[in-house]
């Protein structure tokens, strides 16, 4: 059994503020995977499960003494669910928590559909806001295209856009890794908009079903995302970050927090559906059917039921719960094993490396090798001249 | 919690890096994490869900 003090509290709560979203993306680990629970789900998160979630989040910062947490409005598309009713989520999520705990309100959209209208209600609330896209036209339209088989590139930039000119509410933009793209084109076009950060995701993939590579014997999705690496370094005119790349320097250099996709430190965010059930990560979804459900709901359970649920436990296993090989590379503090559904089998669970292993290796190394080349050392202690 | 044993440190002097204002920029954002988690109270890191921006320790 897990006590409390085991488990990291939850700092990152996701509201899935609707269950349906107005373009298609082959990729997408909510409609387009194994788990078709969308299906039987309510199609917008209603104000009364906000209220109850607002409630349970402020019970659990009060319990765990959090100064602030986070609230990421997520979807589906979030902005179908309409601008009166997100105002109103986010007010019964505020209500419930403690006046004296500042809550963080993020929206996460494909951008189509922003208006000035929406900025200026995200302005009132303190709402700041990310955006998904993978490139330019050419290199979006690859999967993010609409239930009409169109392109949404242009809908997406004219929402950023809209964007650039509300800096103070521009979070950054997410986009997933196609090898198909080139790298180079894919980083110059996103950091044009300037965001202040960037992130790249790997395509969502098991060991039951591999990622797409042109040669398995090659660290492929390593390279691209080398390639990015080396453009980041090579244009100082632009000043966003790169979270994937940030963290491996990060992570190299002695930090334990990270994105949940690199690193040992435990996830701290929970999903709440749009009828009140947590997932623990939802991006489980796409290994297998009911994989993110943890039969919990806020009407009935707290989180600090949900932080020791048995789904949950790998949280606070750390290095414990991965697999032999992964124990023992030299790699493992910075890599984390990789992120969870990338490691699943149906034959040996998540005790696997992540089927990103390889890629991995090489693009920490890569960043490894420019960092000692630029002066960085192993020896020198922080906060201490060299 | 693991005990961490970095492979690697930013340079505590910025003009160190050899000329590349990028890196700069990182090894400041780095030291600046590396600080921030010392003095956490708790010294829990976290690690925050992938399909959203914000960083924890930006707050």
């Amino acid at each position: 059994m897990t006590s409390r003090e085991d488990t990291a509290p939850f700092r990152t709560f996701i509201l899935k503020v609707a269950n349906r979203c107005n373009i298609d993306c082959d990729y997408c680990y909510v409609f387009n995977s194994k788990d078709q629970s969308w299906r039987h789900l309510p199609v917008r998160l209603g104000v009364d499960v906000a209220r109850e979630a607002g409630r349970r989040i402020g019970e659990h910062a009060t319990t765990h003494g959090l100064p602030a947490v986070h609230v990421v409005l997520h979807g589906g598309e979030p902005l179908l669910a309409g601008r009166r009713q997100v105002a109103e989520l986010i007010e019964a999520v505020r209500a419930g928590v403690p006046a004296e705990v500042k809550v963080r309100f993020e929206l996460q959209t494909n951008g189509t559909l922003l208006t000035k209208a929406w900025l200026d209600l995200f302005e009132k609330h303190g709402v700041v806001v990310g955006v998904s896209l993978d490139g330019p036209p050419t290199a979006n339209d690859r999967h993010r295209l609409t239930h009409t088989g169109r392109s949404s590139s242009a809908a997406a930039v004219r929402g950023i856009e809209l964007l650039r000119d509300r800096p103070h509410l521009f979070a950054g933009l997410l986009a997933v890794v196609d090898l198909a793209n080139d790298p180079v084109e894919v980083h110059d076009f996103l950091a044009s908009f300037e965001p202040p950060v960037i992130d790249f995701g790997f395509p969502h993939a098991t060991h039951d079903d591999p990622p797409h590579r042109d040669n398995p014997d090659v660290p492929e999705y390593g390279l691209w995302m080398s390639r990015v690496y080396d453009a980041w370094l090579s244009r100082p005119e632009y000043r966003h970050s790169i979270r994937m790349l940030e963290d491996i320097v990060a992570l190299s250099s002695g930090v334990r927090g990270a994105v949940e996709t690199l690193g040992l430190a435990p996830p701290t965010s929970i999903v709440i559906e749009s009828d009140g059930t947590m997932e623990g990560v939802d991006t489980l979804r796409s290994v297998e059917e009911g994989a993110s459900r943890l039969g919990l709901d806020v009407f009935q359970h707290s989180f600090d039921e949900a932080s020791r649920h048995p789904k949950l436990l790998h949280r606070a296993d750390g290095m414990a719960a991965l697999a032999t090989k992964c124990q023992s590379c030299p790699l493992v503090e910075v890599c984390g094993g990789g992120y969870l559904p990338h490691r699943f089998s149906a034959a040996h669970g998540y005790r696997n490396p992540s089927v990103y292993c390889a890629d991995l290796e090489y693009l920490i190394r890569h960043v490894q090798d420019s960092l000692r080349a630029s002066g960085w050392d192993a020896h020198a202690p922080a906060g201490q001249a060299p | 919690m693991s005990s961490r044993t970095p492979l690697l440190m930013p340079p505590t002097c910025p003009e160190s890096i050899q000329g590349n204002a990028v890196l700069e920029r990182i090894a400041a954002r780095v030291q600046q994490r590396l600080d921030e988690e010392k003095s956490t109270a708790d010294g829990i890191a976290e690690g925050p869900h992938a399909a959203s921006l914000i960083w924890p320790w930006w707050f």
